[in-house]
Order: C-alpha cells, then structure tokens, then sequence
C-alpha cells in the first residue's frame, strides 16, 4: 500500500496569515500584560512606594484602601 | 511587535506624565491637602473618643497603618513622587491602549484620541458612577467589594464598547442591545457604598475633588491616546 503524500500541512503549522495574527495578537497581550503589572506596582505596592504614588492613586481612583 | 507596541507606548505614557503631572499639581493637589486636614482632625477626635469611634477608625480610608505608606512632608519631594507615579500610571495604561491600538490596521492621532477617550469611560468614568473618587478623610465601604465592582465595571463597560463596535461592524442590532445590557449590569448591581459616611470632609470639597481628579485623569488619557495614536501613525508595528 502506497502512502499518498498529503496536501495537508503538518500539524502545529499555520497558514502564513494566521500566524501572523497569531504573533500580533499575543505581542499585544504581553504588552497589556506587563502594563497590568505596572498599574498594580502604582496601585498596590507595599512600603515608601506607596506612600510616593498616594495623591496619584486618590486621583486615579485605584481602590486600594 | 512586541518591542515595538513596549516602546512606542512607554513613550507616549512618559509624555502623558509630563502633561497630566502640571494639571494634577494645580488642580487636584490643593483639594488633597485641605481634605487631609479634615482627615487629621477627625483622627484626632476619633483618637478622643476610641471606643465609640472604633468602627469608623477600622473602615475610614484613614492613613495611620504605617508611617512609610503617607506621603512625603516635603511639598518638592511629594511632588517629584507624584509626577513620577502618575507617569507610570500613564505608561502602564499606555501599553494597555498600545495593545488594544496595535490590533487595528490604520491608526493616527484622532483614532488615537478616540481610543484615548473610551479607555477614560472605562477605566475613570464607568466605575466613577458608582465609586466616585475621593479626597483623604472619606470612609469607604469594604475594600475587596469595591475591588470587586470595579473589575466588574471596567469589565462589563470594555466588553459592552467591544460589542458596540461588533454591533456597528456587522450591522447587528442584537449585539448592540446586549452591549447596552452589560454596560448596565455593574450600575444594576450597585457599587458597595456604606450607609453611613462619617466624615470632617465638606460635600462641597468631595464634588470639587471628584471633578478634579477626573478632569486631570481626562487630560491624561486623551494625550495618553493623541501621541500614542500619532507614534502608531509615524512608526506603525508590523502589518498583520
């Protein structure tokens, strides 16, 4: 028995433009993500750093207290 | 991609800083410090009359928890602290607009301000409906609800604009009736509030306070959202 070699392509393998969305879309959520993790080091840092961001944070709302 | 949507966002929250920082300085600063004198003077007389104050001292958005998280006494250096945490603020929603902006082929500086102007509804002008922001020497309600209806809010009110712009895009009124529907859920729900505030702080004070704050972080996000809509227009990231 003859195996047919398949058009299909191997999986794990995207079309070029799926891929390409791919890549864009979790560049933008590591981007979101690492902004995620700035706002909380504003917003809810322990210590001097909190004490630093307070008129900033009764500004932006952040609850935190 | 990555780097690129990091650097062009990180740049735009930096000069949002530079442009929130004087407005917040002039408009929302003076009202913090007339509140914390009402604020000392209510701890002063909760101080007096600890027993029967107690529960209002545990719940006040009092300050007294540890001396490292007040701000500084030096007016230069609390104000060097402030320009700094309010332009990490900016970069940090910087790179959150800068992901949303990166998924869209054109973008200039209006699309920019556009986007700049939802995230203010999201983030400040959604949950301020229910938890207004608030001057020092307000009481609030528990924390964790309040963290809990503000996710809720800024959840519900991002979904409700992402159904918005489905409904727009394919002409589907029933997306748009439930974009509207999640929209008013966290405001259905209600934001936890105490039912009784007991505060030195005038009325008049917290109404002037609120409007500041959320003018100086208008002015944040709408130059937030123009220069990150201007970068992304000069430099875009890689075409999808």
């Amino acid at each position: 028995m003859q195996l047919h070699k398949s058009a299909a392509r191997p999986i794990g393998q995207l079309d070029p433009a799926s891929a390409a969305r791919w890549k864009a879309r979790s560049a933008a959520l590591c981007a979101a993500l690492l902004g995620a993790v700035i706002l909380y080091g504003v917003g809810f840092a322990p210590g001097i750093a909190h004490g630093e961001s307070h008129d900033t944070r009764h500004t932006m709302g952040f609850v935190c207290h | 991609m990555f780097a690129r949507i990091v650097a062009l966002s990180l740049l735009a929250g930096l000069l949002a800083g530079v442009v929130a920082t004087p407005v917040q300085l002039a408009l929302v600063q003076p009202l913090i410090e007339q509140a914390e004198g009402y604020e000392q003077q209510l701890e002063a007389a909760t101080a007096h009359v600890h027993a029967a104050h107690d529960a209002v001292a545990a719940e006040g958005h009092s300050h007294e928890a540890m001396a490292s998280e007040e701000p500084s006494d030096d007016k230069t250096h609390r104000a060097v602290a402030t320009a700094v945490s309010i332009t990490l603020a900016a970069m940090g929603y910087a790179l959150l607009l800068g992901a949303v902006l990166s998924q869209f082929g054109h973008i200039d500086w209006r699309r920019g301000l556009l986007f700049g102007a939802l995230g203010f509804v999201v983030f400040q002008l959604a949950p301020a409906l229910g938890l207004p922001p608030e001057p020092p020497g307000v009481p609030a309600a528990d924390l964790q609800q309040r963290q809990l209806w503000w996710l809720l809010t800024v959840a519900c009110t991002a979904g409700a604009l992402f159904g918005l712009h489905r409904a727009w895009s394919q002409r589907r009124l029933r997306w748009a009736a439930g974009a509207l529907a999640l929209a008013a859920l966290p405001h259905l729900v209600g934001a936890p509030v105490l039912a009784e505030v007991h505060t030195l702080v005038p009325a008049r004070l917290m109404s002037d306070f609120m409007l500041a704050a959320l003018a100086s972080a208008a002015v944040l996000w709408l130059a937030l959202g123009g220069v990150l809509g201007g970068l992304l227009q000069r430099f875009p990231v890689e075409s999808r």
